[in-house]
């Protein structure tokens, strides 16, 4: 409870300092940028070094650090100290190789720096994403990629599996705009997941290679499918053919009317007569006997169960009708699939 | 066209026959009263003749026939007042029918005569004719109760006996190479015996066993009985009777 309260006042008391902090980085940015295009460069500067200053009290952000960079850039290329201001560009284009001078805020001569310090550093990047929806069948997904100088540029998806689908590969200067369909290399939609967007350049003038990565969610947006049937098992079966046992019992039969046909003339007979019934008996009995042992004969060679094996064909077949319907309605939901393809946070697939 | 589709066809035109006599009947009715008795009597001839016609036809269109012929051999030993066994063997040859009007019951006529020669000295021999009629409700598709009526006659040079009996029984069924076949067995108590010019028997019992089998159209049956007849004992001994049968049919079902 002590602890809870000792970390809510330090919270308390450390939000207003760190906004207090980055807002000052913030004006004393605008400042510089002022009074640079005040052409009050020297002074310019002395704030712009403030800023980039790893003794700097304040914290600075990336974009700040960037754009602290870029003006001191600028600063020194009006000095006519074009090293300096190559120095200070190339920093600016490591930290973001998007970062460009405007050609209505800029002179030619910072221009020509930025220009020169851009061929004398390589990077090449990919711009974040903002959540889109595109229709595969009609609509393509745009990536922006750029490389500071002319390169062989290389770009290619990653799914959890590590599949590979390459997307782009060609010569490439600047910022170019890649499409995706929203398709894998096999042809089929990009399934649900997340995925890695590479891109790999080598320059041509440095021989430098460089990549850089960005990750993305990919969400599928259709009705739900349907589960298929699952396979039949051996409680859904009929047996298909009869138990070991099945012929011993065609054979009982058989020697029953033989045992029975013998008994009657003791069983329901005469102790006195019967000579005559026992002869007909005898011959009933060895025809039960015939029957039973050809029928323990048959009955081993006709094990099948007719009836079960039309029936279990007669199930199967329903199930595979069943099951072909459900997949041609889920062919037409995946037909209509749409992907939602959103920024993801910086970890791998 | 089956043997059914026809029959069908002619229950149908001779209930039809039937319906428009009535109808006619009916619909003059007043005009009945006024009728000729010379006219009355004709329509009733016309009515009487379409049910004649049509009630028979129309229960045979759903009953399932099976026509056969029999031949039997059959052993008749008597033992009589202390005298040696006498003992008669002979063939007999008749025809059955069987008729299953409705999935459950069975109904059977079964004719047949022969002759029997004496086996044991001083025996005659006898001639024998034999009718039976019966009929089966089955209570599962294995067991089936029966009572049958059989009219036995035995004709020798010296007369004729005349045996009647009334039997009830059960058959049981079982099924062989896939019910192309069935082992039959069957037990019976003759309750009601009687014999022309003799004492009745007190007591009277059959019992049979065999094998009945089908194969598309045709159906045979081999099958082996025996009759105990006992009569009440006499000062001149006792008086026993055993009749045992094989006999083998072969017969065709119609109209399937």
């Amino acid at each position: 409870m002590r602890r809870s309260a000792a970390c809510a006042v330090l919270v308390a008391l450390a939000t207003p300092a760190l906004v207090q902090a980055q807002g000052n980085t913030d004006e004393t940015l605008k400042k510089a940028v002022q009074l640079y295009e005040e052409l009050q460069v020297e002074r310019a500067l002395v704030l712009l070094r403030q800023v980039i200053s790893p003794s700097s009290p304040f914290v600075v952000s990336s974009a700040q650090r960037v754009e602290a960079y870029k003006y001191l850039g600028a600063a020194h290329a009006i000095l006519g100290q074009s090293d300096s201001a190559s120095v200070y560009f190339r920093a600016a284009i490591e930290r973001d190789p998007f970062v460009d001078l405007d050609a209505q805020a800029f002179t030619t001569v910072e221009r020509a720096a930025f220009a020169q310090a851009r061929q004398r550093t390589f990077a090449v990047a990919v711009r974040p994403i903002v959540r889109t929806r595109i229709d595969p069948r009609t609509e393509r997904m745009t990536f922006v990629l750029l490389s500071t100088h002319a390169c062989l540029l290389h770009a290619e998806l990653r799914d959890a599996k590590g599949v590979v689908t390459p997307i782009f590969e060609s010569e490439n200067e600047g910022v170019r705009e890649i499409q995706w369909d929203g398709l894998l290399a096999d042809g089929h939609v990009a399934p649900a997941g997340r995925y890695e967007l590479v891109i790999r350049g080598q320059s041509h003038l440095t021989d430098n290679v460089d990549s850089a990565r960005l990750f993305l969610d990919v969400a599928l947006d259709r009705p739900p499918l349907e589960d298929t049937l699952p396979s039949l098992g051996a409680a859904d079966l009929l047996p298909e053919h009869y138990p070991a046992s099945a012929s011993s019992i065609e054979l009982a039969k058989g020697l029953g009317i033989a045992v029975t046909a013998l008994a009657i003339p003791l069983a329901v007979g005469d102790n006195h007569l019967g000579t005559g019934a026992r002869g007909l008996a005898g011959v009933m009995a060895a025809g039960g006997i015939a029957v039973g042992v050809g029928g323990f004969v048959w009955r081993r060679q006709h094990n099948e169960i007719a009836a079960n094996i039309a029936e279990n064909t007669r199930r199967k077949a329903e199930r595979d009708a069943k099951n072909g319907d459900i997949e041609r309605r889920n062919e037409q939901r995946i037909a209509i699939t749409a992907l939602i393809i959103a920024p993801a946070a910086g970890v791998g697939p | 066209m089956s043997v059914r589709s026809s029959s069908s066809r002619f229950a149908l035109v001779a209930l039809r026959a039937v319906v428009i006599a009535v109808g006619v009947i009916v619909a003059n009715r007043e005009f009945r009263y006024r009728a000729s008795r010379r006219a009355r009597s004709a329509r009733r001839v016309v009515l009487a003749l379409g049910l004649v016609c049509a009630l028979p036809a129309a229960a045979a269109a759903q009953v399932q026939w099976t026509a056969s012929g029999v031949v039997m051999v059959v052993s008749d030993e008597v033992e009589f007042g202390g005298l040696p066994n006498q003992r008669e063997t002979g063939v007999a040859v008749g025809a059955e029918i069987v008729a299953v009007p409705l999935r459950m019951t069975e109904f059977r006529a079964q004719i047949s005569a022969g002759h029997l020669n004496n086996d044991t000295p001083a025996t005659d021999s006898r001639g024998w004719t034999d009718v039976q009629l019966g009929g089966s409700v089955f209570a599962t598709s294995w067991l089936a109760f029966q009572l049958s009526a059989d009219a036995r006659g035995y004709s020798t040079t010296i007369g004729d006996q005349r045996w009647l009996s009334l039997s009830a029984g059960a058959e049981a069924r079982a099924p062989l190479f896939d019910n192309a076949a069935q082992a039959i067995f069957k037990a019976s108590v003759l309750p009601l015996v009687s014999v022309s010019n003799h004492t009745n028997p007190d007591f009277a019992v059959s019992a049979a066993t065999g094998l009945r089998f089908e194969r598309k159209k045709l159906q045979g049956a081999v099958l082996f009985s025996l009759e105990r007849y006992s009569f009440p004992s006499t000062s001149l001994g006792a008086h026993a009777e055993e009749v045992a049968i094989l006999s083998l049919q072969l017969g065709v079902r119609f109209p399937r």
